[in-house]
């Protein structure tokens, strides 16, 4: 059984249809990549897997280990291990970082029935991970994502993925505004991740983060639909000729 | 008007008050009662009290708090706040306890401190010469009734140059026996130049009978004098919390100030504030979070009287259950006041259908050089934030209590005392404790 597995969705936005019937299987473990232009349902997808108002799915089904996740609230679905690294990360004033974060833990290990974690043992487990993210304990005093650059809120994404140990991480355009310095960075944050139980779902424009961030799966979205599956080698091939012999070649 | 508060009834149980013997004193009681008999209590029908009702007060029949030093120790509630280095001043139904103060000299904290009856006795030149001269009878009727009766509180000189350490921690307990009572205190606090003092003032009640506490503070800043003034208004959900401050300030002088209010029957806290001297500035911020029917009232009146002087307020408030929020800012800047610089913000969250808030900034503006702003807003709670933060895991409860508590944390975060902060955390937290359990209990019904 495919950790998680979209069948046939179909997604309206104000009345008006963006995915218009993906078909995708994901298995515990993988990387996959989904490229597409811009405006194509990428962000759509991420969307709906975290449940957010506003994504109306008109048909199709997302099974993820097992469960309808549909029907689950968007609470329920990350304390079940799924994380959603969204392309505009919410500013939270009076919120700071570190809190946040502390009582996002918090909530996930009461629902897995383990300890709450403190204060202090929580800064020394974000140590680590502030250091691969290049963070300073100061920043994360500071509330969430408020005054962060793009660059930095990235990060501050990241950080919560690292924190939260998702089993499922879908990240939403993470890549686009760094520059190449901050990418690594954000790729070493991921890969650092990277291992047989959990599996990820990078959605970029470009190919370059892939690069850093090497694919199991590579997809190609464009105009809603999935119109090619492939491995590594299909993300420079996209690179290399643009999206539109993709259209070309389904419309044929 | 409170018949009840007028009566010879209340009158005759009132027995004598302190200081009755020195004419100043007693002209200013008798102007008082004068002012009040013919205004009454504030109605509705007057401009800066359109949006607070004092009728239910009107109906109580009060009967005053005993005068004279309180012998009896009563616990003091844990909702007070502890300071590290605090000097602790106890007052009961207005009355200072000494029992449950620190005991200390003049010399060892260099300030001066005198229990307001102690210091009407003796007729203090200093108190004499102040005493009155910034909270006006005929401004406020308020002012007036606590004019007529005013006993208890207390006087604070700092005296040149000084810079007192610690904190000084003045706790206000309510404290009603079978019987509702009101007080009238008077606190009087002098700066003189280049003094300095951070003051926190709790304010609690006791469970038990409705409770009237009528505080006017008066405080006069000195050049280059700063006082930093936290309260904390958690009174009884039977209680009326009426304080009225006037403060003026001299040149180079600043006051900062941080009020926070947790629920109370009815809390109206009005501040006239006078930037009397080049350069002063003022900061008057606050927060408030109102369950159930609790009413409160923030009304200022910031008076740009000299050049460069500045001034700023940012208020927020967060209310759940049928309560009700009124926030009244006027800033006046006069003719001669230029390069002046005046701002006022106020927001509000709604976290149900069933609160009110009513905002009246109000700008008067006569000089022609100056940076003024006024904002208010109310709203509900953002619902792409309570998404966000459902995203990671917090249930819906979790996701409004933390957005709740980071939206007045926002502005408690201004207060630069660390201590003071965290003391504000905890009473916002035990707040949203009390309103998740209020829910609780609906549902259940």
């Amino acid at each position: 059984m495919a950790l998680i597995e979209i069948e046939d969705l179909h997604v309206s936005v104000s009345g008006k249809e963006i995915l218009q019937g993906i078909d995708l299987e994901i298995n515990t473990g993988e990387v996959h990549a989904i490229m597409g232009p811009n405006g194509t349902g990428k962000s759509t997808l991420s969307n709906v897997i975290a449940g957010r108002d506003g994504y109306e799915v008109t048909a199709g089904t997302i099974t993820y280990k097992g469960q309808d996740l549909l029907s689950m609230e968007s609470d329920e679905r990350a304390r079940e291990g799924i994380f959603v690294a969204f392309q505009y990360p919410m500013e939270i004033p009076g919120v700071a970082t570190s809190t946040f974060l502390k009582t996002a833990l918090n909530a996930k290990r009461r629902y897995q029935g383990l300890d709450q974690i403190d204060a202090v043992s929580f800064l020394k487990l974000v140590r680590e991970k502030l250091k691969i993210l290049e963070i300073s304990e100061d920043m994360i005093k500071r509330p969430l994502n408020v005054g962060f650059s793009g660059g930095e809120k990235k990060r501050a994404e990241v950080l919560q993925m690292s924190v939260l140990e998702p089993e499922f991480a879908v990240l939403d355009e993470t890549d686009s505004g760094l520059d190449i310095d901050a990418l690594q960075v954000v790729a070493s944050g991921i890969n650092g991740q990277r291992g047989p139980k959990t599996s990820f779902l990078l959605i970029t424009h470009y190919q370059r983060v892939l690069d850093l961030i090497v694919p199991d799966h590579v997809h190609v979205l464009v105009g809603g639909k999935i119109l090619r599956s492939g491995g590594k080698e299909l993300a420079l091939e996209v690179e290399a000729a643009g999206y539109s012999k993709f259209i070309e070649a389904a419309a044929a | 008007m409170n018949d009840h508060l007028f009566s010879p009834t209340y009158v005759n149980a009132l027995g004598a008050l302190p200081g009755t013997r020195h004419e100043w004193l007693d002209s200013l009681r008798q102007s008082g009662r004068a002012l009040f008999g013919a205004a009454g209590l504030p109605t509705r029908s007057m401009e800066s009290w359109r949006y607070t009702s004092l009728a239910d007060l009107a109906s109580i029949p009060f009967s005053p708090a005993s005068i004279g030093d309180v012998s009896e120790v009563v616990s003091v509630p844990m909702e007070v706040p502890a300071f590290s280095d605090e000097v602790l001043l106890v007052f009961v139904n207005g009355e200072f306890n000494s029992k449950m103060s620190t005991v200390f000299e003049d010399s060892d904290f260099d300030f001066e401190f005198r229990p307001f009856n102690t210091a009407s006795e003796t007729n203090i030149s200093w108190v004499r010469s102040r005493l009155g001269g910034l909270a006006i009878p005929s401004d406020n009727s308020i002012v007036a009734l606590n004019s007529a009766y005013m006993a208890g509180g207390a006087v604070l000189r700092i005296g040149e140059g000084k810079h007192v350490d610690k904190i000084v921690h003045i706790v206000n307990i309510g404290h009603t026996g079978g019987e509702p009572i009101a007080w009238h205190p008077r606190f009087l606090f002098v700066l003189d130049g280049y003094s300095k003092i951070k003051v926190i003032e709790s304010h609690v009640g006791l469970p038990g009978q409705p409770y009237f506490s009528n505080q006017v503070v008066e405080i006069y800043l000195g050049p280059r004098a700063e006082m930093k003034r936290y309260i904390d208004v958690q009174e009884d959900s039977e209680a009326f919390h009426l304080a009225t401050s006037a403060i003026e300030l001299k040149s180079d002088s600043s006051y900062e100030e941080f009020s926070l209010v947790a629920n109370g029957r009815k809390v109206r806290r009005e501040t006239r504030l006078n930037l009397a001297g080049e350069r002063a500035s003022s900061v008057l911020n606050g927060a408030y979070a109102l369950e159930g029917e609790s009413h409160c009232d923030i009304t200022t009146f910031v008076n740009h009287s000299a050049v460069h002087t500045k001034s700023s307020q940012v208020i927020k408030g967060v209310l759940a259950g049928k309560s009700r929020g009124v926030f009244q800012g006027h800033i006046k800047v006069k003719p001669d006041a230029q390069r002046v610089e005046g701002h006022q913000l106020h927001k509000a969250i709604l976290l149900n259908r069933g609160p009110e808030v009513d905002c009246k900034p109000e700008l008067e503006i006569y000089a022609d050089d100056v940076k003024c702003s006024h904002g208010a807003t109310t709203a509900e709670l953002d619902p792409e934030h309570l998404f966000y933060l459902m995203s990671r895991g917090l249930d819906p409860r979790g996701a409004r209590n933390l957005l709740t508590k980071g939206f007045l944390l926002d502005v408690v975060q201004k207060v630069i005392e660390s201590e003071v902060q965290h003391a504000y955390q905890d009473i916002i937290s035990r707040w949203l404790g009390s309103r998740s359990e209020a829910e609780d209990k609906a549902a259940q019904l």
